[in-house]
């Protein structure tokens, strides 16, 4: 069974996703922050992070900075989901090494099309 | 050698300078008669010698001075002495035609043989006067014209001294032209323009060019008027000899100026501060725009991904109800996230931050993605057709056209009722790209016409249909990043046409 981490402040955005996941056969580590995240990851080494990009205390950039820095955990596969639509903001994500990105609201299919994309081509 | 000296005590060398003076020499007795005269005075009397010798001296004298000059004679042989006769009076005489001409005289005297004798030397003055009195006359006239112009005229040395003010000035300043010469004129400068008014007026006296000022210069009424006061160097002989100039009030057109000036830099501020409030409220919009399409869509999301639970979770013996409203639900939110990207699409347009990202790509799999994406938008019976006629690689934005493509595509399935045919229909061809899409649907009013890619314009035919009237807008905005242009036919009730012209290198 496959590992997913989320990292995402909105509790039920959160739980939502973990069940969408849950239901897709993935076992689930949900993360209500950055420092959390980073932690799990770097503990639980999974198989891919969904992280979204603005929360309070520590940002999505700097969690994949953190990450990527971290040769424990710089191999795992990592995926933005953003409620964000800013080409900038974006491309500034794909630019600090994530490996694609979800738009909020996202379908089921979108999530998990997008999840397959990152694990494929790791 | 003997030198004998040359003597005139003879009576040949006398009679050779009378004969030969260009000067008019009359020898007159102590009873006024003319003994003698010489022929300088006979042509210029125009008497004959042997008419005039005999004859009292008054004959030669204007009828109306006769008897005075009686009294004069008669007082000069009482105590003669060469002088000039008349100092400071003007002297006539008359000629035998009668014609009277002024003259200036020097008397001699001396006696013969106990007889007292005068001799007048006289000179025909007529030239220089008439000189004098044209030069007069020119003086006059000058001072007329200055004295009556209507700018202030003035004149210096070569100090820079006033020496003249015409009337007009002192009429102005209402101070005597004692008062004004020399620098007198300068109290009636207001106090804050004499030490500029000085500068210049030195400098231009150093430098001997011409020079213009402006100043305030107290009003007869004690008001300060604006001046505009200009000169000119003179010479004399090729020596520097002063200025001449005017002064102008120009305190009225300098009044409006300066209020010009404050208008326009009020107009100025107003208006920048009116730019600035607009640039505010723009950025408030931009703020406004996309801070209200994140936070939406964090909500939207949640919707999405619990209608989604939902759907998952009662996969199993559902009422086929559930499945149409969890339908409606997913194509609400599709909706709302349309409208929102559309509200940051123009706001992002009219910031001008919109880039054309040009692809290569089949035209032909583009069309049809673009006809798939709006399969689910149909009416039950609706169809699409795809017509292509040329090459099929295009150069253009791919995501621009795509939006342009969904959005002529799903206006003309839902303003088309059931059944209704859409056609889209393409060509490549030379240097440019045509792209038609056709429709049977409810048409727009002629009179609208001119408003339809306005924003937010939605025609008064769409009754209950949903749309926020901004795709249209932005599909012509796109067309046009792109070098292309839109246009549409309609006919209401009939359908419409949007005709996509896009420029290609051929």
């Amino acid at each position: 069974m496959r590992t997913a981490l989320v990292i995402e402040d909105n509790p039920e955005i959160r739980e939502n996703t973990t069940e969408i996941l849950e239901l897709a056969g993935y076992r689930v580590i949900a993360a209500e922050n950055g420092f959390v995240g980073v932690q799990a990851a770097e503990e639980q080494q999974p198989d891919i992070i969904l992280c979204d990009i603005m929360m309070p205390g520590m940002n999505g950039y700097e969690v994949i900075k953190k990450l990527r820095s971290n040769p424990a955990t710089s191999g795992i596969p990592f995926l933005y989901v953003t409620a964000s639509v800013e080409k900038s903001e974006v491309k500034a994500a794909m630019d600090m090494g994530a490996n694609g990105y979800v738009r909020k609201p996202f379908d089921i299919s979108e999530l998990i099309s997008a999840i397959n994309e990152c694990l494929q081509a790791k | 050698m003997d030198t004998k000296p040359i003597s005139l005590e003879s009576e040949a060398g006398f009679r050779v300078l009378f004969e030969c003076a260009t000067l008019s020499i009359l020898v007159i007795s102590e009873r006024g008669v003319v003994e003698l005269c010489n022929p300088c005075a006979e042509s210029l009397f125009g008497y004959g010698a042997a008419e005039l010798i005999g004859k009292p001296i008054e004959v030669l004298i204007p009828e109306n001075l006769r008897k005075q000059h009686e009294g004069h004679r008669r007082g000069y042989f009482g105590r003669p002495k060469a002088r000039p006769m008349g100092v400071g009076m003007e002297l006539y005489a008359r000629k035998k035609d009668g014609s009277v001409f002024p003259v200036e005289i020097s008397l001699g005297h001396y006696e013969l043989e106990g007889d007292k004798l005068a001799v007048a030397f006289v000179t025909d003055i007529t030239s220089q006067v008439r000189a004098k009195q044209l030069i007069a006359e020119r003086e006059a006239w000058f001072r007329n014209m200055a004295d009556n112009s209507p700018v202030m005229i003035w004149v210096s040395d070569a100090e820079g001294r006033c020496t003249y003010f015409n009337n007009t000035w002192l009429e102005f300043t209402g101070r005597k032209l004692q008062e004004e010469l020399g620098t007198g004129w300068l109290q009636g400068v207001h106090l804050s323009d004499v030490e500029n008014c000085l500068e210049v007026y030195q400098r231009a006296c150093s430098e001997r060019e011409a020079f213009s000022v402006e100043y305030r210069l107290r009003r007869r009424d004690g008001h300060y008027r604006w001046i505009n006061h200009v000169g000119k160097p003179t010479f004399s002989d090729q020596q520097f000899s002063g200025f001449i100039g005017s002064c102008s009030d120009i305190h009225d057109q300098r009044m409006m100026k300066e209020e010009l000036a404050h208008q326009v830099a009020q107009r100025t501020t107003e208006l920048h501060d009116a730019l600035g409030r607009e640039r505010e409220m723009s950025e408030l919009k931009s703020r406004f725009v996309s801070m209200a399409s994140h936070e939406f869509r964090t909500p939207l999301s949640i919707v999405l991904s619990s209608t989604t639970l939902i759907e998952q979770y009662g996969a199993v013996e559902r009422d086929p109800r559930i499945e149409k409203h969890i339908a409606r639900i997913k194509n609400s939110v599709g909706n709302l996230t349309g409208i929102l990207n559309d509200f940051l699409s123009l706001d992002k347009l009219e910031q001008g931050k919109v880039e054309v990202e040009i692809d290569i790509f089949d035209l032909a799999d583009f069309l049809k993605d673009a006809v798939e994406d709006v399969q689910l938008l149909r009416k039950k019976g609706q169809n699409i057709l795809i017509t292509h006629v040329g090459p099929k690689n295009v150069m253009l934005d791919q995501k621009k056209l795509r939006y342009v493509l969904v959005n002529l595509l799903s206006n003309s399935v839902k303003y088309s009722p059931e059944n209704a045919l859409v056609d889209v229909f393409s060509e490549l061809k030379d240097d440019k790209l045509t792209i038609e899409v056709r429709d049977k649907g409810i048409g727009i009013p002629e009179s609208e016409h001119k408003h339809l890619f306005n924003k937010f314009f939605r025609a008064n035919n769409v009754g209950n249909i949903q749309g926020t009237g901004l795709g249209l807008t932005i599909v012509k905005r796109y067309v046009e990043l792109m070098g292309g242009e839109v246009t549409f036919r309609s006919e209401l009730g009939k359908g419409t046409t949007f005709i996509v012209d896009l420029p290609q290198k051929p």
